[in-house]
């Protein structure tokens, strides 16, 4: 069950993440006191306060039995996202895409709140496991942000394509910036992705009850396979097939986006293996 | 304080009268010089622009120089007829020039609605009036308030919104497609004049290099020569029969030839993709007839605009101005009645203190008729008698007063005042002695000498 703290924490963090979300799209209007100030006062808050709320479960629980938690690992996916989102608020090269990031922190949060009451599970106390919770929600956060770029990149590319011109798209950036970006998310995300999956190997490995069998017919498991394969086509094209870029590596880092995102929540509803 | 402007534009006067009386940023200088020396201890600036001459003054009323004699001004400093000139001028007093003022910062009154230059302007002129010590407290006022105005204006309508012109449409869309253009190379093909127009906004980017081409190779080495000493860029001339394959290499091609085929087709295009790494190419055809099939801009990563595309879209973003002018002349009639306000409350300030001094006048007046027949009065019962009198004018005036300084309305305070100053028969020397009294700025010091 979640404890009170918790609940609050949830709830002030998603509301200070979307208020983040609003004042970062609000900017792209042009400057504006009140929005610089709803972003950056609200991305503080939102990851101050679920940063202490993660910290203290830590301590008082130790890592691995904190991040098997629904609640502290979802939080964890949305205070990195709304690192990165305010990473690039500050760099301004990628204007909007903060809004977008934000947003999807905020998500991330609510869903914790709705996901995060789910009982705990046993906690195997192993290295592996840390390792595989890292590396699994760190490339979360590259390939939301990749994800999210792709998305960017085909609405921009789709406006500046037709007839008449469309304006600008909901992201200011350019379709170069949003590639590069998207190009440079894959590359940091996929390594720590393929980490994260074989440390989940070596739990499979290492519990007596679980077997490489289950695999296939472990929802999360094949998802993250699926996406492990887009992704690992993507980065090989980005290497030696520079035919596939563009919007075709767009769509393609959105699908690798909503497969990695279904094997996130199907981790807490549909994975046997996980549960 | 009177507030003055006198002026043309571009829908009062055509350009050979405008640039007859224009003031240079060389000649500024000298004509606030010469100005002042004309006009002492005069509020002044000079506001001179492609569409416009304007001059800005503020001055109490009876010092306040006749529109002749700036006319006349004018005339001898730039050596033309006040004739000549003279018919294409306006001018706007007190409140209408504040209105004046403020729809000029916001571009409310610009050739290209929304165009943000204006505002950049008259920043220079308020600083241009600072530097040559010709602004004043009120002057200053004015200007601040217009660019505030202006500003609240862009922020808060869509008056600046989207680019009008062909060339900017062009960059905007450079913009959009890439991050930066200084690591771009940009192909020219042909001349004109459209296209150098167009291709000024691009190179307005720096990019890191520009290739010309034309028929007529001569011209491709002039254009190039000129277009790299204008913009700073290196720039060489290609065959005109290998730039289709020089594409293989550029980012941005603006294509503008008289031909009456296209010269670029998907057939001679097919190997340009593979041979660039599919990057992305924006090609920009504003020749008429089109100098690239439109099947090649159906290609993946290629952005092919021609100029309809591009007019489209400034035609549409002209549209969106005009729409938020309405929203704009609103915010400038708000601003208007502020300013007023402000105005008449600091215009107000000596009459109301030479009306108290009017009343304190009579009051001494009458008790130094009083006083000598009190003769077996005390000193403290003198004082207590001299106590009574001035409480007495002080709680009889507090009430007119009051109601004055807080009148909101600068129509019925003026009413107000108006009838205050008839009612006790107020000298406008009387006023203009309070106006010497708070100066404190080295051109209302200057303008003792005009009183």
């Amino acid at each position: 069950m979640m404890t009170g703290t918790e609940i609050a924490t949830g709830l002030v963090s998603a509301a200070a993440f979307a208020a983040a979300a609003v004042g970062a799209r609000r900017l792209l209007h042009g400057p504006d006191v009140r929005a610089t100030a709803a972003v950056r006062i609200g991305a503080a808050v939102a990851i101050l306060s679920s940063s202490a709320l993660l910290i203290r479960a830590v301590v008082a629980e130790g890592p691995a039995a904190a991040l098997q938690q629904g609640y502290e690992s979802m939080s964890l996916l949305a205070v990195l996202t709304g690192l990165l989102a305010a990473g690039l608020h500050l760099a301004r090269t990628l204007r909007g895409l903060d809004a977008f990031l934000f947003a999807f922190a905020a998500l991330m949060e609510a869903a914790a709140l709705v996901f995060g009451g789910e009982a705990s599970m046993p906690s195997t106390q192993r290295p592996w496991f840390i390792s595989h919770a890292l590396a699994i929600t760190l490339s979360g956060v590259f390939f939301t942000a990749a994800g999210l770029a792709g998305v960017a990149y085909l609405a921009a590319y789709r406006g500046l394509r037709r007839r008449p011109v469309r304006e600008p798209s909901a992201v200011g950036a350019s379709l170069e910036s949003l590639d590069r970006f998207g190009r440079t998310a894959l590359i940091l995300g996929f390594p720590l992705f393929t980490y994260g999956i074989l440390t989940g190997m070596c739990g499979i490995a290492h519990r007596r009850d679980l077997s490489f069998a289950g695999m296939l017919t472990d929802v999360t498991a094949l998802l993250s396979l699926a996406a492990w394969g887009v992704y690992a086509y993507m980065l090989i094209c980005s290497l030696w097939r520079p035919n596939v870029r563009g919007p075709t590596a767009a769509a393609l880092a959105t699908v690798g986006w909503v497969v990695v995102t279904t094997a996130f929540l199907a981790r807490e509803l549909m994975s046997p293996l996980h549960q | 304080m009177r507030t003055l402007v006198i002026g043309c534009n571009h829908r009062t006067a055509p350009v050979r009268t405008r640039e007859r009386i224009a003031l240079s940023a060389e000649a500024l200088p000298r004509a606030a010089r010469e100005f002042r020396a004309r006009f002492p201890g005069v509020q002044f600036a000079f506001l001179s622009t492609c569409n416009r001459m304007e001059v800005y003054l503020a001055a109490p009323s009876g010092a306040t120089p006749r529109i002749a004699e700036v006319i006349a001004f004018l005339g001898e400093f730039h050596g033309v007829e006040p004739e000549a000139f003279a018919a294409g001028l306006y001018t706007h007093e007190d409140v209408a020039a504040a209105r004046h003022l403020f729809r000029v910062a916001s571009s409310l009154d610009s050739m290209v609605v929304g165009e943000s230059q204006i505002l950049a302007q008259v920043k220079s002129a308020l600083e241009q009036a600072r530097a040559t010590g010709s602004a004043g407290p009120e002057l200053e006022g004015l200007f601040e308030h217009a660019l505030a105005v202006a500003r609240d204006i862009h922020a808060r309508t869509g008056l600046s919104a989207g680019k009008v012109s062909v060339g900017s449409v062009a960059a905007d869309l450079a913009g959009r497609i890439f991050s930066r253009l200084d690591d771009k190379r940009v192909l020219m093909v042909g001349a004109g004049e459209m296209a150098e127009t167009t291709l000024s906004h691009l190179l307005a980017g720096r990019p890191k290099h520009l290739w010309v081409t034309n028929r007529t190779p001569a011209t491709a080495e002039e254009l190039a020569e000129r277009l790299a000493r204008t913009h700073g860029v290196a720039a060489s001339t290609v065959p005109f029969d290998e730039w289709v394959t020089r594409l293989a290499e550029a980012d941005i091609a603006v294509t503008s030839t008289a031909s009456r085929e296209p010269l670029l087709t998907p057939a001679g295009f097919a190997a340009i993709p593979r041979r660039r790494g599919y990057r992305s190419l924006l090609i920009i055809d504003i020749a008429v007839p089109r100098n690239v099939d439109p099947a090649v801009g159906a290609q993946a990563g290629v952005f092919l605009y021609n100029i309809d595309d591009l007019q489209e879209v400034t035609e549409r973003n002209l549209a969106q101005r005009r729409e938020a002018v309405a929203a704009g002349e609103a915010i400038v009639e708000t601003a208007v009645i502020e300013y007023a306000g402000r105005c008449l409350r600091r215009d107000l300030s000596p009459m109301i203190i030479a009306l108290r001094r009017r009343f304190q006048v009579v009051a001494d007046e009458e008790l130094a008729r009083l006083i000598p027949k009190l003769k077996e009065a005390s000193g403290h019962d003198r004082r207590l008698i001299e106590q009574m009198l001035h409480r007495v004018l002080a709680k009889l005036l507090h009430g007119p007063m009051s109601l004055l300084g807080e009148q909101a309305d600068p129509g019925t305070a003026t009413v107000y005042a108006d009838a205050l100053r008839r009612l006790f028969g107020l000298q406008d020397d009387e006023l203009e002695e309070e106006d010497h009294d708070t100066a404190n700025s080295p051109v209302h010091g200057g303008l003792d000498g005009r009183a």
